[in-house]
C-alpha cells in the first residue's frame, strides 16, 4: 500500500512538472536567461554586431562620469517624487468621491477610467496639442485669468512704486511655453501623468468597498465627522491598497518612457530625458549594450531600494484587518 | 490511473502542438511578378528600404524591371520604418536582409562594427570604378578605402526661397542672397513681428543640425584619425550666427511660432504655408512642394546656400541614399547582381527623376535634366559635380556624438554661451573617441 502511494506521488510530481513544463521553459528562456545575459553584458563591451568583450567594471565606472546618466537619474527622481504622491492622493480622493451614492455614479466612474483605455502614445500626442503654445487649449484657457491676475498685480505693484519694467512684465503675463521651456517641460509631463489615474482609482474603489460599513456607523455614533471618519477609518483600512499602489507606482514611475519620448523626445536640453529613455538610447541608438545593461541593473537596484524602504516603513502605517 | 492521465495529457499536448504547427507553422511564401506570374525556382533577394509612399513606389518600379529581366533572381522589396535599427537587430540575430538602404552616417557605424559585406568584388569585376560616382559620393561609399555601399540618390542641401514673400518685402524675387551678410539682411527684412513681440512671419529659422560649421569653413570629422572638430573658430562663428536668429527674434517668440507649424509632408509645412520665407532643405523638398502645394510652382526658387568664404555652395551639407549588403546576408552574389542592375545609369536616373533628386553618378544624360520634374535639378547637379558635399561623419560613435551636438545646439539656441558649450562638447566627444579607439584596439588584440 505504502509503495503504491509512493509511486503515485512520484507520478503526480512528474505530472505536475509536465503540466508546468511549458511555463517553466518560458520563464527560463524569456526571463532567467535574458537576466543572466544582461548581467554578463553589463561587464562587457558589446554592440550586438561583434562578440561581447569582457571589460570588468568599466561600464559602471563610465556611467559614473556620464553627465546624461546623472541628468536622467535626477529627472526620474524629480518626476517620481512629485508625480507619485500627487497621483496617489488624487486617486484616493477621486475613489472616495466615486464611492458616494451619487446619481449616475457608474457614468462618473466610466469617465474617470476612460483615459486608461486610450493608448499612451495616442494620449501623449493629444496632450502635445493641448500644451501647444500657439493653438493649445491649456494656453487658451490660461490666457484670460493670467491677463486679469497680471493686470491686478501690475496695479498693486504700481501703487507700491515698483519699477516700470516690472509693471509692464506683470501686465503682459503669458502662459508658459510648456514643452519648449526646460523649466516647464517637466511640469507638463507630471501634469499629464494625472491623466492615467483611472486604473489606480478602480483599485482604490475596490478597496473602499471592502471596508465594513459598521465601522463608519460606529464612528458616526461616536460623533466623528466626515473628515475624521476619512482619517481614522478610511485611510487606515485602505492602507494595504495604498501600499500596493505605492509599490506599483514606484516601479511605474522609474520606468516612464513612452510619454516623454513622444511629447518632448527628452528635450529641450535633456530637461526631460528620463532614465529608461537614456537606457534605450544606449542600447538601440548607440549600440552600447554594455552600459545599457549596467543601467538596467542599476535601475533594478534603485527600484529595490525604494521598495525596501516602503516595506520597512510599512509596519508603521499599513494596517491589515 | 495517473499514468493513463499523464499519457493522455502528453498526447493532447502533442496534438495541440501539431495542430498549431499546421495552422501557424512555416509556409513557403509565394512571390509574384508584376505580370501576376508565380516566381518559381529563383533565388529570392530581400531588399529593405526606408522610403515610403511615392518614394518607395519609385524604387519598386526599378525592382519590377529587374525581376522581369531575370530568370535566376527575384528581389523582394520591403518598406521598413527605422531601417537602420532594424538592420542592426537583424544582423545581430543572424538573419539580415540581402540588401538594405541606409544613410551615409550609418555606413561608418556598420563598418566600425564589422557588419557589412565588402563590395570590392564588384570593383574587381569592373562593374564599379571610382569614376562611376561623383567624387564625394565615392568617398561616402568607400569612406576608408574599401567599397561597402553603392549610392542610388543624392541629397545635397540648398536654399529654397519664397518669391512672393521676397516681392512683398521689397526684395528682388529672382535674386537670392549670395553672402551670409546679405542672407542675414534679407532674413531680417522678411521677418514680420506683431503685437507683444509675436512672430507673424520669419525670414529664416535655422534647423538644429550639426553641420552649420561647414558653411564657415569647418570640417567636422577627420576620416584618418576619427577625431571631431567641434570647438574650432569656424564652429564658434557658425554657432554664433545660429544663435543670432534666436537672440534677434526671442527664444520664447520663436518657440511659440514653431509650435504652430504642421508636418513636413503636409500643406501646413511652414514654408508652404508662407510662415517662413527661406528654407534649408534637400532636393526632395521640390517633390513635397509639388504634392502638397502645386500652386507654389514657379513661386519658389532654389540656390546654393551662402558660405562665409567663397561663392555660395563652395561647401554644402548633403546625404546619399546608399544600398549595402549586411554581413551574414544569405545571397551575396545574387544581391551584387541586383546592385549592378540598380546602379545602371538609366535605372538610377529613372529613380532619381521620381525622387526629384540629382544623380549620384559622375555623368548624367540630357534627358534626365530635360524630363526631371524638379525645376531646379541643375542647381543640385551643380552642387554634386562642382562643389564639395560634406556628409555626416562615418564614425562608429556618430549617433552618440550627434545626440550631444543636438542637445548642445538646443542649449545654444536657448542662450547658452557658444564657446563654453562647444568646448564642453569637444571634451566629451574627445573622451568618447579615446574610449572607442581603446575598445577597438582591445578587440583587435583579442582577435589576434
Amino acid at each position: 500500500m505504502k509503495r503504491n502511494k509512493a509511486k503515485i506521488t512520484w507520478q503526480a510530481q512528474c505530472m505536475g512538472v509536465l503540466l508546468a513544463g511549458p511555463y517553466l521553459v518560458g520563464v527560463a528562456a524569456f526571463l532567467v536567461l535574458p537576466l543572466g545575459m544582461s548581467l554578463y553584458y553589463s561587464f562587457c563591451h558589446y554592440n550586438m554586431l561583434q562578440p561581447p568583450l569582457w571589460v570588468g567594471w568599466m561600464n559602471y565606472r563610465h556611467l559614473l562620469h556620464d553627465h546624461v546618466f546623472w541628468r536622467s537619474l535626477e529627472n526620474t527622481l524629480i518626476y517620481a517624487a512629485i508625480s507619485l504622491p500627487f497621483t496617489l492622493s488624487l486617486s484616493v480622493l477621486l475613489a472616495v468621491l466615486l464611492n458616494q451614492p451619487l446619481k449616475s455614479q457608474a457614468l462618473y466612474r466610466t469617465i474617470i477610467f476612460l483615459p486608461c483605455l486610450v493608448p499612451m502614445v495616442a494620449s501623449a500626442l493629444i496632450w502635445q496639442w493641448l500644451f501647444n503654445s500657439d493653438v493649445g487649449l491649456i494656453d487658451y484657457l490660461l490666457r484670460g485669468p493670467l491677463h486679469l491676475a497680471g493686470g491686478a498685480l501690475a496695479w498693486l505693484t504700481q501703487l507700491f512704486g515698483a519699477a516700470p519694467s516690472t509693471v509692464a512684465t506683470l501686465r503682459n503675463l503669458q502662459p508658459p511655453v510648456w514643452l519648449g521651456d526646460p523649466h516647464w517641460a517637466m511640469a507638463a509631463i507630471i501634469l499629464m501623468s494625472f491623466w492615467g489615474v483611472g486604473q489606480t482609482v478602480v483599485i482604490f474603489l475596490a478597496g473602499l468597498q471592502d471596508i465594513p460599513k459598521d465601522l463608519y456607523e460606529a464612528a458616526q455614533m461616536d460623533g466623528i465627522g466626515a473628515i475624521g471618519r476619512f482619517v481614522h477609518v478610511t485611510l487606515p483600512l485602505l492602507s494595504p491598497v495604498i501600499f500596493f499602489n505605492l509599490i506599483m507606482g514606484i516601479i511605474g514611475t522609474w520606468q516612464i518612457f513612452d510619454v516623454p519620448y513622444v511629447m518632448t523626445g527628452g528635450g529641450p536640453g535633456h530637461s526631460t530625458t528620463f532614465y529608461t529613455m537614456y537606457l534605450f538610447d544606449n542600447a538601440f541608438n548607440y549600440l552600447r549594450m554594455g552600459p545599457a545593461s549596467a543601467m538596467a541593473w542599476i535601475q533594478l537596484l534603485i527600484i529595490l531600494f525604494f521598495t525596501a524602504i516602503a516595506f520597512l516603513t510599512a509596519k508603521k502605517w499599513v494596517h491589515y484587518a | 490511473m495517473f499514468a493513463k492521465l499523464a499519457s493522455r495529457v502528453v498526447v493532447a499536448l502533442l496534438a495541440a502542438a501539431a495542430l498549431s504547427l499546421l495552422i501557424f507553422g512555416h509556409k513557403p511564401t509565394t512571390y509574384r511578378l508584376p505580370n501576376g506570374q508565380k516566381v518559381r525556382g529563383r533565388t529570392v533577394v530581400t531588399l529593405w528600404v526606408g522610403w515610403t509612399s511615392f518614394e518607395a513606389a519609385a524604387m519598386r518600379s526599378i525592382v519590377n524591371k529587374f525581376n522581369l529581366s531575370q530568370k535566376q533572381i527575384f528581389v523582394h522589396m520591403v518598406s521598413v520604418s527605422q531601417v537602420d535599427t532594424k538592420t542592426v537587430i537583424s544582423v545581430a540575430g543572424g538573419d539580415p536582409p540581402d540588401i538594405t538602404e541606409l544613410g551615409t552616417a550609418d555606413v561608418g557605424a556598420f563598418i566600425g562594427h564589422d557588419a557589412l559585406t565588402s563590395l570590392e568584388p564588384m570593383v574587381g569585376a569592373g562593374i564599379i570604378t571610382p569614376d562611376t560616382f561623383a567624387p564625394d559620393v565615392w568617398k561616402a561609399c568607400a569612406p576608408f578605402g574599401t567599397l561597402y555601399a553603392v549610392a542610388v540618390a543624392a541629397n545635397p542641401f540648398a536654399l529654397y526661397w519664397n518669391k512672393r514673400l521676397f516681392r512683398q518685402a521689397g526684395l528682388n524675387p529672382n535674386l537670392p542672397p549670395k553672402t551670409l551678410a546679405a542672407f542675414d539682411a534679407d532674413a531680417q527684412k522678411l521677418t514680420i513681428i506683431g503685437k507683444h513681440g509675436r512672430l507673424i512671419q520669419a525670414g529664416f529659422l535655422p534647423p538644429q543640425q550639426c553641420l552649420w560649421g561647414i558653411y564657415f569653413g569647418n570640417h567636422l570629422y577627420n576620416y584618418r584619425t576619427g577625431n571631431f572638430f567641434i570647438d574650432t573658430p569656424q564652429q564658434i562663428a557658425a554657432y554664433r550666427w545660429f544663435q543670432g536668429f534666436s537672440r534677434r527674434l526671442g527664444y520664447r517668440a520663436v518657440t511659440i511660432f514653431k509650435s504652430g507649424f504642421g508636418q513636413f509632408n503636409s500643406p501646413l509645412n511652414p514654408f508652404l504655408a508662407g510662415k517662413v520665407a527661406m528654407e534649408f532643405s534637400g532636393p526632395y523638398f521640390a517633390n513635397f512642394i509639388q504634392r502638397n502645394k502645386p500652386s507654389m510652382a514657379g513661386h519658389f526658387g532654389v540656390a546654393p546656400f551662402p558660405c562665409l568664404n567663397g561663392p555660395p555652395g563652395t561647401q554644402t551639407m548633403g546625404d546619399f541614399d546608399l544600398l549595402l549588403i549586411p554581413r551574414h546576408a544569405r545571397h551575396v552574389k545574387a544581391a551584387m547582381t541586383a546592385l549592378a542592375f540598380f546602379i545602371r545609369r538609366s535605372n538610377i536616373e529613372e529613380l532619381d527623376e521620381l525622387h526629384c533628386k540629382p544623380s549620384p553618378l559622375s555623368h548624367f544624360s540630357r534627358s534626365f535634366i530635360r524630363d526631371n520634374p524638379n525645376p531646379y535639378i541643375m542647381v543640385f547637379e551643380g552642387l554634386m559635380l562642382h562643389h564639395h558635399v560634406e556628409v555626416l561623419p562615418p564614425s562608429p560613435i556618430w549617433k552618440r556624438v550627434n545626440n550631444e551636438l543636438q542637445t548642445m545646439a538646443q542649449r545654444i539656441w536657448m542662450g547658452a554661451p557658444v564657446k563654453k558649450s562647444l568646448s564642453h562638447a569637444q571634451r566629451l566627444v574627445n573622451r568618447w573617441v579615446r574610449t572607442n579607439k581603446k575598445m577597438a584596439a582591445l578587440r583587435a588584440q583579442e582577435t589576434r
